[in-house]
């Protein structure tokens, strides 16, 4: 549901620093390409080219695969095997590594089909934090390392450190299987990193040249942390292949300005199918992202599609009262940073999800039989663009979202058995969720949720619930009730298929009844009157000007899922999320 | 008053009780309350909810003030509901007011997990003399128990009485 952070020490007062610089995330601190310029950042979506420089990566048995992929007799299947056997003459390089490497700005590389393990990259040393190698030096202190009280949960084997850009930049594949790097710059300061920059390996063309995406696969060892990093590699573009078994991410984009990523199958991650980070001008589509053990797909601390800078504290609209409520037609959400489409997500802990993840168009996208379909938030710390703002949803199925892998068997099997020993279809959930539900939007402002198909959610349609500032570790007072503002849910079709047959949710929609301006309009609510929504009364649009407050009986049931601990506290006293929500009829 | 006046101020008390913790807590440390009188009391009834999925199950939320003049470090691993008899149930709890889940993965947690972390999650707070914090504790009524008979959270420091009066949550 959200990404795994840090917090320097430099950064504890963090509530008083601007928000876009990243306190926290996995490998370093990051900030959005948009500084000092007003978004929309300059860049764009690249585009497929076809021609111009490559190099060729293959396999041994690439050719034989070639010939059965494209065995048919049509002129068209013959000429594409012609010209991927002459393709296949350039082949140089066995691994994708070295390839990246040899690579330069505006290159294709391009992927003949085979099985991509990455041996050379699996045999460096993943490392640890001071270790003595060459990178032991090159990590992010958590605050409160070696000074901290003792752990309350369940506990790793890992120091509070990741790894900063330096290490990177350093030892590329001591965490990642393969990664591309944009800005090989040192880093002097690497708590306060520099802003972000493409010096090279600009617009890079990764494609895979089989039939379907499964022809070329790149496989994970379940040991390093991401399959494929993208790390200032702006322009990137991805295509027509599978990645799979990554210990955290399988696709893995930070501050990238520019990219798309098509026609992409991402299976069996630990944590996120597909992920970006801190990053703009990006477009998937034609993503299936399943089984992953936190969200098929997470456009994360994506930048505000508004005129604030997005490395400080800002939001698109007012964030309360009338103006929250009454503003334009779009609320102060001007233009959209991401856009997903023609997309497949199912299987996973959540299909979609976003902490900070502002200005997403998610259209024409199918998330079904997950746990939860999509999340949006602003729960963490150290998320930059922060409080989540100004989504557009629409024209999307969302169904059928409740996979129970909350079971107590299921738990026990996760916590008894690491990662690298599970089957590699298991999902293990790496955060707590509602069964059963089909949105979820937890502290988010100006959200538009707009004539999708939501049916067959046991527990709940969509859910909006308000999360007090500090709980993302911003102690502001003026922040505190920044969200959840002027969301508003139009002209879905709820408890319905596309058909038109009755596939009741739970309930159609639930919400806490707090903040300004959420409103709900046109919708066809057909689960039945069994059914209804909480408050049975829903505002219509534009909703209550002033902050209304929240209504206990829906924010304490969650407050007791708080506790939930895969490893001491599987099953929460009074959290009924992983309860099995009866099928509605 | 109205119920639902009532319910809007108790949460209104709730926010603000979260955001008197803010202001007033710093980032962990600080004198303990130590030996002596309880150091905390609730600000207001607090209020109890179970859904239809979990009737035995119940859920308190309410707000509590260091009635003394020092500071007193809470840890929510010290929470636990007793019944009448003095008799822990299976409870869990946190001084936090509003649903929250950690930064790192379930099974990727670091060791120790920061102390910021356990501060913004409600998990490890001080509170200043006369200043409150949110809370919220669950716990598990076992099977044929009474549940007219007031249970209690103990704290570690003390114990406040909990309501029997329950309302119908939303799960």
């Amino acid at each position: 549901m959200r990404r795994l952070l840090v917090v320097p020490l430099l950064l504890l007062a963090g509530a008083l620093l601007p928000a876009g610089v990243a306190t926290a995330h996995p490998e370093r601190n990051t900030s959005f390409p948009s500084i000092d310029l007003k978004p929309p950042a300059p860049g764009a979506i690249p585009k497929y080219r076809s021609s111009g420089p490559s190099v060729v990566v293959c396999k041994p048995e690439s050719r034989r695969l070639l010939q059965r992929i494209y065995k048919g007799k049509g002129p068209k299947t013959r000429r594409i095997l012609k010209s991927r056997l002459k393709t296949l003459k350039r082949c140089r390089f066995r691994d994708i590594q070295p390839a990246v490497n040899a690579a330069k700005t505006g290159d294709r590389v391009l992927l003949m089909p085979g099985v991509y393990e990455e041996i050379p990259s699996r045999k460096i040393p993943f490392g640890s934090y001071q270790d003595g190698s060459t990178c032991g030096n090159d990590y992010v202190l958590t605050e409160g390392f070696n000074s901290a009280p003792p752990p309350v949960g369940p506990r790793s084997n890992d120091p509070p450190v990741r790894p900063d850009r330096n290490h990177q930049v350093k030892c590329p594949n001591a965490k990642n299987l393969i990664e591309v790097v944009g800005d090989p710059t040192p880093e002097a300061d690497p708590i306060n990193p520099s802003l972000p920059k493409c010096l090279q390996k600009c617009n890079l063309q990764i494609e895979g040249l089989g039939k379907k995406p499964e022809d070329v696969l790149i496989k994970g060892d379940r040991k390093k942390s991401d399959v494929l990093r993208v790390d200032r590699a702006w322009g990137i573009y991805l295509r027509n292949f599978a990645v799979e078994q990554s210990a955290f991410n399988n696709i893995d984009l930070v501050e990238v300005n520019g990219f798309r990523i098509s026609k992409i199958v991402s299976r069996y991650a630990q944590d996120y199918g597909v992920l970006s980070f801190a990053s703009t001008n990006g477009l998937y589509d034609h993503v299936v992202a399943y089984n992953n053990g936190d969200s098929g797909i997470y456009p994360g601390s994506t930048e505000k599609g508004c005129n604030v800078n997005p490395n400080l504290y800002g939001t698109c609209g007012a964030f309360a009262g009338p103006a929250a409520a009454l503003g334009d037609g779009n609320r102060g959400c001007a233009f959209y940073s991401i856009e997903i489409r023609d997309s497949e997500s199912y299987g996973n802990t959540l299909g979609y999800s976003g902490t900070a993840g502002n200005s997403t168009y998610v259209h024409d996208n199918d998330f079904h039989d997950n746990a939860t379909g999509l999340s949006t938030d602003s729960f963490a710390a150290g998320h930059p663009g922060m409080p989540q703002e100004c989504v557009k949803w629409e024209n999307n199925r969302i169904r059928s979202n409740n996979n129970n892998i909350f079971t107590r068997e299921h738990q026990k099997f996760c916590a008894d058995t690491p990662f690298g020993l599970r089957p590699r279809e298991m999902v293990c959930p790496q955060f707590q969720t509602p069964v059963g539900t089909g949105i979820i939007i937890a502290g988010g402002n100006r959200n538009l949720i707009r004539e999708n198909h939501i049916y067959d959610n046991h527990r709940v349609g969509a859910l909006l619930f308000g999360v007090p500032a500090a709980l993302r570790g911003d102690y502001d007072p003026t922040h505190q009730t920044d969200t959840s503002n002027g969301n508003r849910f139009l002209d879905n079709i709820m408890g319905a298929d596309p058909a038109g047959k009755r596939v009741p949710n739970g309930r159609e929609f639930i919400w806490d009844e707090q903040g300004s301006g959420n409103c709900w309009e046109g919708n066809r609510m057909r689960s039945g009157a069994a059914h209804a929504p909480s408050p049975s009364a829903l505002p219509a649009c534009p909703g209550a000007t002033v902050q209304q407050v929240t209504n206990l009986a829906v924010l304490a049931p969650m407050l007791a899922c708080s506790a939930w601990d895969p490893k001491n506290l599987t099953n929460p006293p009074a959290c009924d999320w992983f309860t099995t929500p009866v099928k509605p009829s | 008053m109205t119920a639902a006046r009532r319910r809007a101020l108790a949460a209104a008390a709730t926010v603000a009780a979260g955001l008197t913790l803010i202001l007033a807590t710093g980032c962990g440390g600080g004198e303990d309350a130590g030996d002596g009188p309880p150091p905390l009391a609730w600000t207001a009834p607090p209020q109890v909810f179970a859904t239809k999925a979990l009737p035995d199950d119940r859920v308190a939320v309410g707000s509590v003030r260091n009635t003394t003049d020092r500071p007193v470090e809470l840890n929510a691993t010290a929470l636990r509901v007793v019944d009448a008899d003095g008799k822990r149930l299976r409870s869990a709890g946190q001084y936090a007011a509003g649903f929250a889940h950690g930064l790192y993965g379930a099974f990727q947690k670091p060791d120790p997990i920061p102390p910021g972390e356990l501060r913004r999650l409600g998990l490890l707070i001080t509170v200043a003399p006369g200043q409150t914090a949110p809370i919220a504790i669950s716990w598990s009524l076992p099977r044929g128990s009474d549940k007219r008979r007031p249970a209690a959270v103990d704290y570690g420091k003390g114990r406040l009485v909990l309501p029997t009066a329950v309302k119908a949550g939303i799960g």
